[in-house]
């Protein structure tokens, strides 16, 4: 039942509320220092391990960090780029120059892009192609190893698939720790899942049946993201939802089978 | 209780508001959190028969442009009266009251929400008094501090409005319409609890100097009491998820 993070870590906190700050480094985004004092910025869960301390969201949109893998739908062709819905406060633009030649893009496509720069004046700007190589060879083999990471991320348009949007403040709880819950959802439903940091979903799969699945499995977890044990009950709640997909089909069957076997008789 | 010590401060237990509080009794309140899809964060509340909406959007690109902030956030406030919020209709444009209140109210969250957290970006808040019945600027900021903590918002602290007056020659606490109306004074007071801030402070009337403190001091202590009742709020909209379990499970 018990999670493995111990409850007395994690504080249900709202603006205002002071902390017990003792770690060395804090996250000035949601913790806010004065006199001396620490209060917190936001609701959220105070969190204090290995020397950081911060409050994970509970409510709230989607802040953007250079690096972050985000899923975005383009909504405007501006001079310089696309316009890209990144369920932040702005949209953000994703210039020509960052588009590989190969993907041809238009209003309304769902893309895979990193946040490339986030300006304070610019606003966010994203990248769909992966790092080009710096000119000289001692930068080879850095270049290398960092495009197998790149290709992990899969930038690039997503032709296929159904976007599902989570809100962002409990995007960390569908992923668990070390990507428990994310995996074990990936496992249930046999599907792959394209996670943007944003908090946009895309499952790889034609089937509506799983996609409502997903769908209630995202809203439960949104709904219960701050207690314990969300994983175990969500792994219950797939395998329940699965069986009782098969079970469907097979008591459609053995309907049938009863059926031919009244005729038989 | 205000009053003074002794028998005097019996008498004003004794003594009773025209809809039977105490002096230092605060309305029926009732807060809710989140009430609203389509808005990025809301609330919604009563206070006694007044009743109260908030909705808050944004952060988002400025429009007008002209508005725009390069250093900071452009805070939009609009407090409105609904037609029928009160006995007689109402003309739904904007008073000139409206736009003060809209005015101080805004200036009373800016001071707690980090606004330099997002230059050139623009929050609109939207306060809609759906029923009127006396000290809605106070139940106004109080919503819309919860309304800016659910849509995630960093802020400094909650911001809490509550109202003293005087009535009938005492020191009340968070004046009904009628109070208003028929008293010698009314004072509207927001602060930010936790850090002890006033950050809005309001007077209609005439008070001595020491009735003033009286006044304030009560106003504060009931915000204090409210800001509670806010935090139970927050608290009760995380917890409703709880009873959102799967059930519908064994039907399908």
């Amino acid at each position: 039942m018990s999670q493995p993070s111990t409850p007395s870590e994690r504080i249900l906190v709202v603006p205002g509320d002071q902390l017990p700050v003792t770690a060395a480094k804090i996250d000035h985004e949601t913790i806010f220092r004065e006199n001396e004092q620490y209060y917190s910025t936001v609701v959220g869960l105070f969190e204090q391990r290995q020397n950081r301390a911060n409050v994970v969201r509970l409510f709230g949109p989607y802040t953007p960090k250079v690096g972050d893998v985000v899923v975005g739908i383009i909504i405007d062709e501006v001079l310089l780029g696309w316009k890209v819905d990144i369920n932040a406060a702005r949209p953000a633009l994703l210039p020509f120059t960052n588009v590989p030649s190969r993907s041809k893009l238009s209003i309304g496509d769902v893309i895979v892009a990193e946040v490339a720069d986030y300006g304070v004046s610019r606003g966010v700007v994203l990248n769909m192609r992966e790092k080009r190589a710096r000119t000289g060879r001692r930068k080879t083999r850095r270049r290398q190893t960092k495009k197998t990471r790149t290709k992990g991320r899969r930038l690039g348009r997503v032709t296929r698939g159904f976007l599902v949007a989570i809100q962002p403040s409990k995007l960390p709880r569908l992923i668990g720790r070390g990507g428990s819950m994310i995996s074990a959802i990936k496992r249930g439903l046999n599907r792959d899942i394209i996670v943007g940091e944003n908090g946009y979903l895309v499952l790889r799969t034609e089937s509506l049946r799983k996609r409502q699945i997903f769908e209630r499995i995202i809203r439960i977890i949104e709904a219960q993201a701050h207690t314990t044990g969300l994983t175990e009950r969500v792994i219950k709640l797939l395998s329940e939802s699965l069986s009782s997909f098969s079970l469907e089909h097979s008591s459609g069957e053995s309907a049938t089978g009863r059926g031919s076997g009244g005729a038989s008789r | 209780m205000q009053q003074g010590g002794g028998a005097e401060g019996q008498a004003a237990e004794e003594w009773r508001r025209p809809d039977g509080r105490a002096a230092d009794e605060l309305r029926p309140l009732r807060l809710e959190v989140g009430v609203l899809e389509n808005a990025e964060g809301s609330a919604y509340g009563e206070q006694g028969r007044g009743k109260i909406l908030v909705a808050v959007y944004g952060p988002t690109e400025v429009h007008p442009r002209h508005m725009e902030h390069v250093d900071r956030l452009t805070m939009l406030c609009r407090y409105h009266m609904a037609p029928f919020s009160t006995e007689e209709r109402r003309r739904p444009q904007p008073t000139r009251r409206d736009i003060e209140l809209s005015k101080v109210i805004r200036e009373a969250l800016e001071a707690a929400v980090l606004t330099e957290r997002f230059p050139r970006s623009m929050l609109k808040i939207f306060i809609e008094v759906l029923e009127a019945a006396g000290g809605t600027r106070c139940l106004g900021i109080t919503l819309a501090s919860l309304a800016l903590a659910n849509a995630g918002i960093p802020m400094r602290d909650l911001v809490v409005g509550c109202a003293a007056g005087k009535y009938k020659g005492r020191i009340v606490l968070d004046l009904s319409e009628e109070e208003d109306k028929e008293g010698e004074a009314d004072m509207a007071v927001a602060i930010m609890p936790s850090l002890n801030r006033i950050v809005l402070l309001q007077m209609d009337g005439e008070l001595t100097r020491e009735e003033f403190f009286q006044a304030l001091d009560l106003a504060i202590e009931g915000c204090r009491r409210i800001h509670k009742m806010q935090v139970e709020a927050i608290k009760r909209k995380l917890q409703e998820g709880l009873a959102l379990t799967p059930p519908t499970e064994e039907k399908e």
